[in-house]
């Protein structure tokens, strides 16, 4: 209940009781003391300058930025990590290469924070109950190979590769919840917007890639091998709307 | 304080007039606070709808056929037939320190022209690359200043940025889209907000002149205050 009506009124010339007193006031304290609610306030009464003032954090540390903003109505995370922001360099010069000849991965999804400084480039938070809401950016650069084949007496300068592809996926908590398609030889950058229902729990979002590529065949093949998977950024930001 | 104590008369009692005005006086003087609502009593109807919003959304849009081309190595901002790709923000557009732009970008690549990818050794990354980026202008008193959003790459061919021959140029890649965003923190409270700006340029290219061309484009742009 939130509205109220004097129960015991005092009468005039009538003996005024301690019960009557009592009942009177308990009843109008017992609203403001924790039964308030939409009939006590109109609609369209919550004004913008109601709101309290958002809280927001940004850090920089191990080469990555992570900014996290609280407001009434929604919260925003962000992690990056960006050749242009966190290393000073400029667009051209990845932030870091795996080599896909060398290194450990596998033909299913692997984790980019497994490889090199790309470790903090992970959300990990307090969800509240409502609505997760955000993209995945990642700038990389899987490529073709150009490479020379020899016969007895015969070179052959081809490009070679061209079946080779790279697919990104965002995971929510270990899900799946957005993924590229099969990204053909290129330099690319790729916005990957996802959206998952969330309660008030402990979320972590992170970036995984898989592929495709190959060893160069013919003999000899000329220079060292390399497949290189670049990765010139990455940035994880998600809009968490509260119910 | 959010509740109000009250100590019950009882039978016998002479009721004074502090006594009787006690509980009165506290509920006047009451801070509502959380604990004086009941649970799940709010609706959206409490919001008011005018006004300052604590999200605002603004979108620029060129869905026409004109191409912005350029070889300069230095960002430019994209003119669509003309008019350039730009978010203006109405006058007094003003944000506080604790707030947040999200922006993003989209458009179409068309038909560029790649005369050199690189060798492959690393020496020459940057020429088969070109960027685009986000510009913001804003103003906390003084001149107008610029910071950028968020920026991306793409490249000419798909080449590898490392080859094991270095002759040879692969074909470029025509008519495919690009698309990036990213959030900026206010810097200050009043700051005001006048635009923001599609820019893209070209990597370093030896001289051999490759061009960026981009047609249809757009921005868009949420202020969040709360």
């Amino acid at each position: 209940m939130s509205k109220h009506y004097t129960e015991k009124p005092n009468v005039r010339f009538s003996q005024v009781k301690s019960e009557n007193l009592n009942d009177n006031i308990t009843k109008t304290l017992g609203e403001v003391n924790g039964n308030l609610n939409s009939n006590n306030l109109p609609v369209d009464a919550l004004t913008f300058d109601k709101f309290s003032s958002p809280n927001r954090t940004s850090i920089t540390s191990n080469a990555t930025t992570k900014l996290d903003y609280e407001g009434a109505t929604q919260d925003y995370h962000s992690v990056r990590r960006w050749n242009t922001f966190e290393d000073s360099n400029d667009m051209w010069e990845p932030v870091e290469s795996i080599n896909l000849q060398t290194e450990n991965w596998s033909t299913g999804w692997n984790k980019l924070v497994d490889y090199g400084t790309m470790d903090y480039t992970f959300l990990d938070f307090d969800a509240k109950e409502g609505i997760l809401t955000g993209n995945a950016v990642i700038d990389f650069h899987h490529g073709l190979d150009r490479i020379v084949y020899q016969s007895d007496d015969t070179t052959f300068r081809v490009f070679y590769g061209f079946d080779w592809w790279t697919e990104w996926g965002v995971f929510v908590n270990d899900t799946l919840v957005a993924e590229t398609s099969w990204i053909y030889a290129r330099r690319i950058t790729c916005n990957i917007p996802f959206k998952v229902p969330v309660g008030s729990q402990k979320v972590k979002i992170d970036l995984r890639w898989r592929a495709v590529t190959s060893n160069a065949v013919g003999t000899p093949y000329q220079g060292n091998p390399t497949r290189p998977l670049d990765i010139f950024g990455a940035h994880i930001w998600v809009r968490n709307v509260k119910r | 304080m959010g509740q109000i104590d009250f100590t019950k008369f009882r039978e016998g009692d002479t009721p004074d007039a502090t006594g009787l005005n006690a509980p009165y006086d506290d509920l006047a003087a009451v801070s509502i606070e959380k604990e004086n609502t009941k649970p799940n009593w709010a609706t959206r109807a409490h919001f008011d709808d005018t006004g300052e919003k604590a999200n605002e959304l603004f979108f620029y849009d060129y869905d026409g056929v004109s191409a912005f081309q350029t070889t300069n190595t230095n960002y430019q901002t994209i003119t669509n037939a003309g008019n350039p790709s730009r978010i203006t923000f109405p006058a007094g557009t003003s944000m506080d320190g604790a707030h947040i732009i999200r922006a993003g970008a989209s458009g179409i690549i068309g038909d560029i022209i790649c005369n050199t990818d690189g060798d492959g050794d690393g020496t020459q990354d940057s020429y088969n690359y070109f960027s685009f980026r986000l510009l913001v202008t804003y103003n906390v008193g003084g001149g107008n200043l610029t910071d950028v959003i968020a920026e991306c790459g793409y490249s000419y061919t798909r080449r590898s940025r490392l080859t094991n021959d270095s002759t040879g140029l692969d074909s470029a890649l025509w008519w495919r889209n690009f698309s990036f965003s990213g959030l900026w923190a206010v810097p200050n409270n009043n700051t005001q907000i006048i635009s923001i700006e599609l820019q893209a340029k070209v990597g370093p290219n030896g001289g051999s002149g490759n061009q960026l061309d981009v047609t249809r484009n757009n921005i868009n742009a949420v202020l969040v205050r709360n």
